[in-house]
């Protein structure tokens, strides 16, 4: 973010503060319910796995993965895999659909689905 | 999934149902109306203000919404139905159950599960309380899908035959520290430490918490011996968690270092920030459901509170002497301090002089000044505390760290073994780790950092064994029923049981005084071996153990008596308990005193025991002196020692002695209150004092006396000369049995003695009989003299106390 414009001040009457008309640039993005986002997959567990977009954490759930997808707990590290092109782990990048989102000040989560079509494990 | 939804508590009940407005098969969303009921209340009418009210009753109809998205299955209530109190209503096939959540999100439905309305009684979040994910506090579980999860895992396990185990890090298999000295003995391979630390490893912590002069300081990790081909082979039979009280950075660092392709443990590593305590774990944080098939790796038992059963206790690792855990400042004191093995646990007192005594006084205090600030910081990168405790601590860390740079706990401790070295050389070359450590080889070597640890060798054995064991069960389990899945909790306690089952102990000096002996840590332990714990020295105990800080306590002279109890050190019981073998005593046997040794000891068998019915402590007549004053009690039983007379005429004047505790009701039993005179207050001893003077008149026991006088008084000097040497440390450890000195009583007779101590002790190594004529004529004077000077002193303690 950052700022070019700033106003003359104009002192407010009966408080002292003053009041600056700004003008600023900031990169800003929010995600929507039902938008695809790609994002990096950073933990996997039998639950689900995390994945992170820029400021937005994601937990696709092992529910919102298509059927043969399947948790491998013996490989190393820890993936879900459908035994063919599709290797969820660490580092992976997946393109998946948001469906539902959550903010507070400072931080942003959403639940993500790779169920469907062209969602779930980007080939470079 | 259905849910069977009830009315709420909040009606108010009696109600009736006027209409159902939703019938099964329909669609529902929250807060639909689904019914109508109608209550009647008595509503206050007319003026308020002139106080001319009444009640009326009215009628009211109300809608019933719904707390849950969904399908109606089934209503359990039917129209014109009364209903007086809370009951289920309602089937619902749900459309989520919200199982899975993640920071307030339902991960399947993708819906806001923080918000709260009046429709339904209980938040959302609360239906996934479970947190079992191991780098994870943001996803939690319902305990449905925490069960199907677990089972999951168990099928898998079983499978491949495999069990789960849960590894402690610091003092487990690894010892870290951040003392920069050891960066510089890696550097220096002149050093005589630099063989030791050249393995050791280390890494720096990159983390914004501003940390003064610690932050990017370098962690220090030595791995415990064996560790790699530890792990490796337990790996075939093990699935492997770490489970550490230290930070997630601190714990995948020393992952990384342990393990660096991660194949061992994987992605299973659970640190104190996901943990939610500071001072306890918890399986149920991994395995919420069941941990049948859990075992346990950790130095520390008191942080399992609630596993037990699972816990396989390890000797800490201590490689850097004295730095201790730098993660578990937050824990309470080791109470099983003197358990740990001899390198820690041998107090200095006993071993100045030797080169290997670490915990030598001087270094002492810088240790202490160490320790706190390795934690201090560790406490402060967690970030956790409330903004103006890590302030503090942030402020009184870079004060610790600075001076723990300047301080340098370890290169202090290696100057001092130095110095030690030279003159150890000139006295006593072999003197180094004679009888500490049977099990490790004699290091001549005199460097600070030894790396002498077995500990892994037995710990694999043990868990090798145990998953044999383990496996044997299931097999024998599954063949009737094929779902069954053995606890692993029992068949550890069963192969634990076995090492020392049908022994006996009785343990002296390990345990602090006033400390329930059987709820200590060591206690616990000895009992979880199978070993029967007693309180008191009687025949039929197997062995005695002794803190070989204090090889010389009542304790031992009642049971030198008996040659079938074994007197043995600390250090075999710790060594039977890692090896998890009934080790052959013989090497650990305590020289005992010649003057506890004495065949014909004063009150030789019978006289000194207790009834059989009250041995094993439970019932004991002591117990019941627990909130006794021990101090004056020790005094007296001094003065019993001291004075040999005292026992016969204890027979003599039974009946007549005024027994205090005469609320336990065994009063008359001779017995009792012959062993309780050991412990009684002043009064009677000055009685039976001066019952003494008259019973000296009756030739008989004047003949007993003479016959027992001699080796009992050297008894009492040898006592008091023992006494004397143990004054600088009354207070370290010990039981109810155990004679702790105090100064006051005892000096006073030390002086009286004093002339005859030195010949006393000398008549023990050369001819007796030669000087037992003499003496005898010596003793009978001084007895009298003695005599009198306890009573004076006795008079003396009353009028102070």
């Amino acid at each position: 973010m950052d700022t070019f414009d700033v106003s003359e001040g104009r002192i407010l009457p009966g408080s002292g503060l003053a009041e600056f008309i700004v003008g600023y640039r900031a990169v800003v993005w929010r995600p929507f319910k039902g938008e695809a986002v790609d994002a990096i997959v950073y933990s996997v567990n039998p639950h689900g796995f995390f994945a992170q977009a820029g400021p937005l954490r994601l937990f696709v759930s092992a529910h919102l993965m298509p059927e043969e997808i399947k948790y491998d707990a013996n490989a190393t590290p820890p993936q879900f895999t459908n035994n063919a092109d599709m290797v969820i782990e660490p580092g992976t990048q997946v393109r998946v659909k948001i469906i539902g989102t959550r903010t507070e000040v400072g931080e942003m989560w959403a639940i993500g689905s790779i169920h469907g079509d062209f969602l779930g494990c980007l080939q470079a | 999934m259905t849910k069977t939804i009830s009315l709420g508590h909040r009606l108010r009940y009696p109600i009736t149902i006027v209409k159902i407005i939703k019938s099964p098969g329909d669609e529902i969303k929250k807060q639909d109306p689904l019914m109508q009921y109608s209550f009647k209340w008595m509503e206050t009418v007319g003026d308020h203000i002139r106080g001319d009210t009444w009640q009326e009753e009215r009628v009211t109809i109300a809608d019933w919404d719904s707390p849950v998205d969904g399908e109606i299955r089934q209503w359990r209530i039917k129209e014109g139905e009364v209903i007086t109190a809370d009951c289920p209503c309602l089937v619902v096939q749900e459309t989520c159950s919200h199982e899975i959540q993640f920071q307030g999100l339902c991960a399947i439905c993708g819906k806001d599960m923080t918000e709260v309305n009046w429709a339904s009684e209980s938040r959302d979040t609360e239906r996934a309380p479970i947190n079992m994910t191991h780098d994870q506090t943001s996803l939690t579980v319902s305990e449905v899908q925490a069960q199907r999860a677990e089972q999951e895992l168990q099928r898998r396990l079983l499978r491949q035959r495999k069990l789960s185990l849960v590894v402690d890090l610091d003092q487990t298999i690894i010892h870290a520290c951040i003392e920069p000295t050891i960066g510089e003995w890696q550097r220096d391979p002149n050093n005589p430490n630099y063989e030791s630390v050249k393995e050791v490893k280390s890494f720096q912590l990159n983390d914004d918490a501003p940390r003064g002069l610690a932050s990017g300081c370098w962690y220090y990790i030595k791995l415990r011996p064996g560790l790699e081909e530890f792990l490796r082979k337990i790996a075939d039979k093990y699935e492997l968690h770490v489970y550490t009280m230290g930070t997630r950075a601190y714990a995948l660092n020393i992952a990384k270092l342990v393990d660096p392709e991660q194949k061992l443990f994987g992605n299973r590593v659970i640190s104190r920030d996901e943990n939610g305590s500071m001072t306890a774990k918890s399986l149920q944080r991994l395995f919420p459901v069941s941990t049948d098939m859990v075992v346990i790796i950790d130095d520390r038992a008191d942080v399992w509170p609630r596993n037990r059963p699972n816990l396989i206790k390890v000797v800490p690792y201590d490689f850097f002497k004295g730095i201790g855990d730098i993660n578990s400042s937050f824990l309470p004191k080791r109470e099983d301090f003197l358990a740990p093995p001899p390198a820690a646990a041998l107090p200095a007192p006993t071993n100045n002089g030797q080169p290997q005594s670490k915990n030598d006084t001087g270094v002492a205090t810088d240790d202490k000044a160490e320790k706190p600030s390795a934690l201090e910081e560790l406490v402060n990168m967690s970030g956790a505390d409330n903004p103006a405790l890590t302030q503090r601590q942030i402020e009184q860390q870079a004060r610790e760290l600075e001076k723990q740079i300047k301080d340098r706990p370890l290169l202090h401790l290696q100057e001092q073994i130095d110095k030690e070295d030279e003159e150890a050389e000139k006295t006593t070359p072999e003197a180094v780790s004679g009888g500490e450590r049977p099990s490790s080889p004699p290091h001549q070597r005199h460097h600070l950092l030894l790396d002498d640890d077995r500990e892994l060798h037995f710990l694999e054995k043990h868990l090798t064994g145990l998953h044999e064991a383990y496996y044997r069960e299931y097999d024998r389990a599954v063949s009737t029923n094929p779902s069954a899945v053995p606890d692993v909790g029992r068949v550890l306690d069963s192969l634990k049981s076995r090492v020392l089952r049908g022994t006996k102990l009785v343990l002296s000096g390990l345990v602090p005084i006033g400390m329930d002996v059987r709820k200590s840590e060591l206690g616990l332990q000895v009992a979880n071996f199978g070993a029967e714990l007693r309180d008191r020295v009687s025949r039929d105990i197997t062995h005695l153990v002794v803190s070989s800080a204090r090889p010389r306590t009542q304790k031992v002279r009642q049971a030198a008596k008996f040659s079938s109890i074994k007197i043995v050190t600390q250090e075999w019981l710790l060594e039977s308990l890692t090896q998890w073998k009934r080790l052959d005593e013989t090497p650990y046997l305590v020289d005992i005193h010649p003057a506890d040794h004495e065949p014909g000891d004063i009150d030789e068998d019978e006289e000194n025991l207790l009834p059989p019915d009250l041995e094993d402590g439970q019932m004991s007549p002591v117990d019941a002196l627990k909130t006794f004053n021990w101090g004056a009690a020790d005094e007296e039983l001094d003065e019993f020692l001291a004075s040999p007379s005292d026992d016969e005429d204890d027979e003599d004047q039974d009946g007549a002695s005024t027994d205090r505790d005469t609320a336990n009701g065994d009063g008359e039993n001779g017995e009792i209150s012959r062993k309780r005179k050991h412990v009684d207050d002043d009064d009677e001893s000055a009685a039976s004092e001066t019952e003494n003077a008259d019973d000296n008149s009756s030739s008989l026991s004047k003949k007993q006396r003479l016959a027992r006088e001699r080796p009992g008084s050297s008894l009492r000097a040898e006592y008091h000369a023992d006494a004397d040497t143990s004054l600088p440390t009354p207070q370290v450890t010990g039981d109810e049995g155990e004679t702790s000195v105090s100064n006051g009583g005892s000096r006073p007779i030390e002086q009286t003695v004093a002339a005859d101590m030195a010949d006393d002790d000398d008549s023990l190594d050369i001819d007796e009989d030669e000087l037992e004529a003499d003496l005898i004529a010596e003793f009978e004077a001084e007895e009298r003299e003695e005599q009198e000077q306890q009573q004076r002193t006795e008079d003396q303690q009353r009028e102070e106390g």
